[in-house]
């Protein structure tokens, strides 16, 4: 079996990288940094949109300076005592490189870190993570690559990230860029592509170069030429122009036969539609009766494909639609015009952004509520405003916070609005473990240093250790229960209560 | 260290337990004999049903009363998988330290489905002789009969306000907070019966440092409701859609609150809204309609924009 064309042609060389020869530049110069000592930014920051080579230009790097590479992305578990894993086996172990010569860490051959998709931390699956991340960031003797698509989903957690790492913006090829490409491996497959069928293809993608290369090869499947009617049957890609028909055919021509027609040709699925609409509607529905209206079809419209998705009936769809394009229409009772581009939804990336937040919260709530003998949601509405603000103006409740109900700097930066590596976020972890030193003074101080240090990395522990702690004032004891515990699965983490 | 007094102050023996005479004294005579059946508390949130059941564990127990009692909260664990996994694992395994029995604290019990309450039957009886329940929730009708019929019940009233007051009182004595008299009858007042929400509500006013006066109570209580929904609110009663819009989404990713969670303060917030009380109804109407709209629906965001359109309209009404 051979691979796949976006494999087989994947540069292997930095040269090799389309679009962003500015970006390769950059990289190459903070690589040959490190041949005279570790630079003042450890480590790169690769920014870009899914699809233009982030991964390849950090792995063609590793392949021009002669390094290792040691790799990790969203398919490994990421917590913390996996990161340190990786980052300890880069700077210790020797490995083979890719062309077979033997590298010796100690004699000074490198290894490249890389840390794929970066942004994509698992809430309670890689928890512990972040903080490792920061750590490498600041500590590592081996280079380190971060690759993100979403760049805030990093920095609104770390400073570190923000101010630790030389970034670099990778940008979306044109067009043009993406046909050269798909040219060239069209003359090396043998297979005749008309050049207005590379343009479309091309097109199609919106600068996504790898998946250019996908849809050049799944046309080309089993024949020698593509022609400019097969590219037209590549429709995944282009509900875009779709969209904007619909958002044409709603609020400017008032035609819901028209606009009817295209969601029913459309391989968009209703709830993309929906959110075109809703993205828009505001916009284009300027009266206060057309917006109130407006937003009652979309309501009313998604609550069809509710149902749709609740009962697996397809059936309903059909009402969904015609509420969005009739329905919309008919909401249009004054003669307001609009003029306005029509936007693309931000609601999706949106939520992604706030899913990471929902599950640090759920997990903050879980500890309040195990330690205050509640329930999550009465945490939620009625304990956490208050604890928000007591948190807030006294640095001695944060204290608390960590020493009773076991909260990570992640959980206390989330509940006190500042980032997890942030001054007062640091200086309350200082203090919580003085104070534990302090309360311990015997015997064996050094272990215990070493407990409540890790005891934020490690939540497995921690987290187990919760309900055997909870009425206990004085901080020792749930230490030392830490202690004998053996750390339970990292998954189940938050449901140990029955770890009796 | 400074604590966080809902806990500092919870207290730890029947006989410390405030109001609720009639339930403690009952609960006193269980722990006295050194057995009880299985029990159901019902009554409002923050009148004393957790208290009371890790005050007979203590009574019952003594200080190892944590390896024969455990807590589930209902609410976070409400499936008929922890029923027939966790519970059934704890009940059938013998109790420590010499103890008779075991007891099972089920919070929030009216938040376990119908299928999980079923389960339940067999294991409580199966295992009576070495486990008891405490049942406890704010409504006993959301309990299935068969279980109900199986427990000694116990209702706890509203906190009297002059209940409330006096543990407020042992509070700031304790704590040397200086408070004025109208302002602790404020608290009282805010709490509504409900003791944590009278012991959080002073912490936070307490915690400025300065003499605690009404306004200050009223300030505190006031931000309790985060300040960004009631931003969102206004933004969209001064007419800007796209504007309170843009608060929702901020609200939805900075809070990372969901649709029903905004709802609720929404809600909450309606009653200090400057608009008449007509308004306030309608609104309210459609508050309820747009939650059900959430459930049934497959997109919370566009629920709550239809409320934001409405929003609008009311203030545009005004306008």
């Amino acid at each position: 079996m051979t691979d796949d064309w976006t494999e087989k042609y994947r540069p292997r060389s930095l040269n090799g990288i389309v679009g962003n020869p500015g970006a390769a530049a950059t990289m190459k110069a903070w690589a040959e940094s490190w041949n005279s000592g570790t630079p003042d930014k450890r480590a790169l920051l690769l920014v870009g949109s899914p699809g233009i080579g982030k991964t390849t230009s950090a792995e063609a790097l590793a392949r021009d300076m002669g390094w290792g590479i040691v790799e990790m992305n969203a398919s490994d578990q990421r917590t913390g005592n996996a990161i340190h894993a990786v980052a300890g086996r880069a700077s210790l172990a020797n490995t083979f490189g890719d062309d077979g010569q033997y590298l010796q860490a100690s004699a000074g051959g490198r290894k490249l870190i890389v840390l794929d998709e970066a942004d994509n931390l698992f809430g309670n699956a890689d928890r512990g993570a972040m903080p490792a991340i920061n750590e490498l960031i600041r500590t590592t003797k081996q280079p380190l690559v971060l690759i993100v698509n979403d760049e805030y989903a990093l920095t609104r957690k770390s400073a570190a990230v923000k101010g630790g790492t030389l970034r670099i913006a990778f940008r979306r090829p044109t067009s043009a860029t993406v046909a050269g490409v798909l040219k060239k491996i069209a003359a090396a497959e043998h297979v005749t592509v008309s050049p207005e069928a590379l343009i479309k293809i091309a097109a199609n993608a919106g600068g996504d170069l790898r998946a250019a290369v996908h849809d050049l090869e799944s046309l080309a499947l089993g024949k020698t030429d593509v022609t400019v009617n097969a590219a037209d049957q590549l429709s995944a890609r282009v509900e875009r122009n779709d969209m904007y028909d619909l958002m044409g055919a709603v609020f400017r021509h008032s035609d819901p036969a028209a606009a009817r027609r295209i969601l029913q040709n459309s391989d968009t699925d209703p709830g993309t539609a929906e959110l075109w609409l809703d993205e828009n509607f505001p916009y284009e529905l300027r009266n206060t009766g057309d917006l109130v209206r407006g937003a009652e079809r979309l309501s009313r419209a998604d609550i069809y494909l509710g149902r749709v998705s609740r009962r697996q009936y397809f059936g309903f769809w059909g009402y969904a639609n015609d509420l969005m394009t009739y329905g919309m229409i008919d909401a249009r009772h004054s003669d307001s015009k609009s003029f306005e581009r029509f936007r693309f939804p931000m609601y999706m990336s949106k939520m992604a952004r706030s899913r990471a937040v929902r599950g640090l919260r759920g997990a903050l709530c879980l500890k309040l509520a195990v330690w205050m003998h509640t329930s999550t949601k009465r945490v939620q509405n009625d304990v956490l405003p208050y604890l928000r603000l007591l948190a807030v103006r006294d640095p001695e409740i944060q204290i608390t916070l960590i020493r009773e109900a076991r909260l990570e700097p992640e959980e206390l930066g989330f509940l006190i609005d500042q980032k997890m590596d942030s001054r007062t976020v640091k200086n309350a972890y200082k203090t919580a473990e003085a104070e534990t030193e302090a309360a311990v003074r015997q015997p064996a101080p050094k272990k215990k240093r070493r407990i409540a240090k890790t005891a934020p990395l490690e939540s497995d522990t921690v987290a187990a250790v919760m309900p055997a702690a909870l009425p206990v004032p004085s901080a020792p004891e749930p230490l030392q229960a830490a202690e004998k515990k053996p750390s339970a699965p990292a998954k189940k983490v938050q449901k140990n209560l029955f770890d009796y | 260290m400074n604590e966080i007094w809902t806990e500092k102050y919870r207290p730890k023996t029947l006989d410390e337990v405030v109001g609720q005479k009639h339930v403690t004294e009952r609960l006193k005579a269980y722990v006295a004999a050194r057995n009880m059946s299985h029990l159901m508390f019902t009554g409002p949130a923050g009148t004393g049903k957790t208290t009371c059941a890790l005050a007979v564990a203590r009574g019952m127990f003594g200080d190892n009363w944590r390896g024969n009692f455990i807590e589930l909260n209902a609410s976070d664990e409400r499936g008929i998988d922890v029923v027939r996994g966790k519970i059934k694992e704890f009940a059938r395994t013998a109790p420590l330290e010499g103890a008779e029995f075991k007891i099972i604290f089920m919070d929030e019990a009216d938040a376990l489905t119908n299928d999980a309450q079923a389960a339940l039957r067999r294991t409580m009886e199966k295992y009576s002789r070495i486990c008891r329940f405490i049942f406890s929730c704010n409504y006993a009708s959301k309990i299935i009969d068969p279980i109900q019929s199986r427990c000694a019940v116990f209702r706890f009233q509203p906190l009297s306000k002059e209940d409330v007051t006096a543990f407020l009182q042992k509070i700031v004595a304790a704590e040397h907070v200086k408070i004025e008299d109208d302002a602790l009858e404020g608290l009282v007042h805010v709490a509504r019966g409900d003791m944590r929400r009278a012991v959080n509500g002073l912490q936070v006013a307490a915690s400025t440092g300065e003499t605690v006066t009404l306004d200050t109570v009223y300030q505190t209580t006031g931000m309790a409701n985060p300040e960004a929904v009631r931003a969102m609110l206004e933004t969209a009663l001064g007419g800007d859609f796209v504007g309170a819009r843009n608060k929702l989404d901020e609200i939805m990713i900075t809070f990372g609150l969901s649709g029903q969670d905004i709802i609720r303060q929404v809600h909450s917030a309606y009653y200090s809204l400057s608009i008449t009380d007509s308004e306030k109804v309608r609104l309210m109407d459609k508050t309820g309609e747009i939650e059900f709209r959430i459930v049934e629906g497959s997109n919370e965001r566009i629920q709550l924009e239809a409320l934001l359109a409405y929003l609008v309209m009311v203030g545009g009404n005004k306008r």
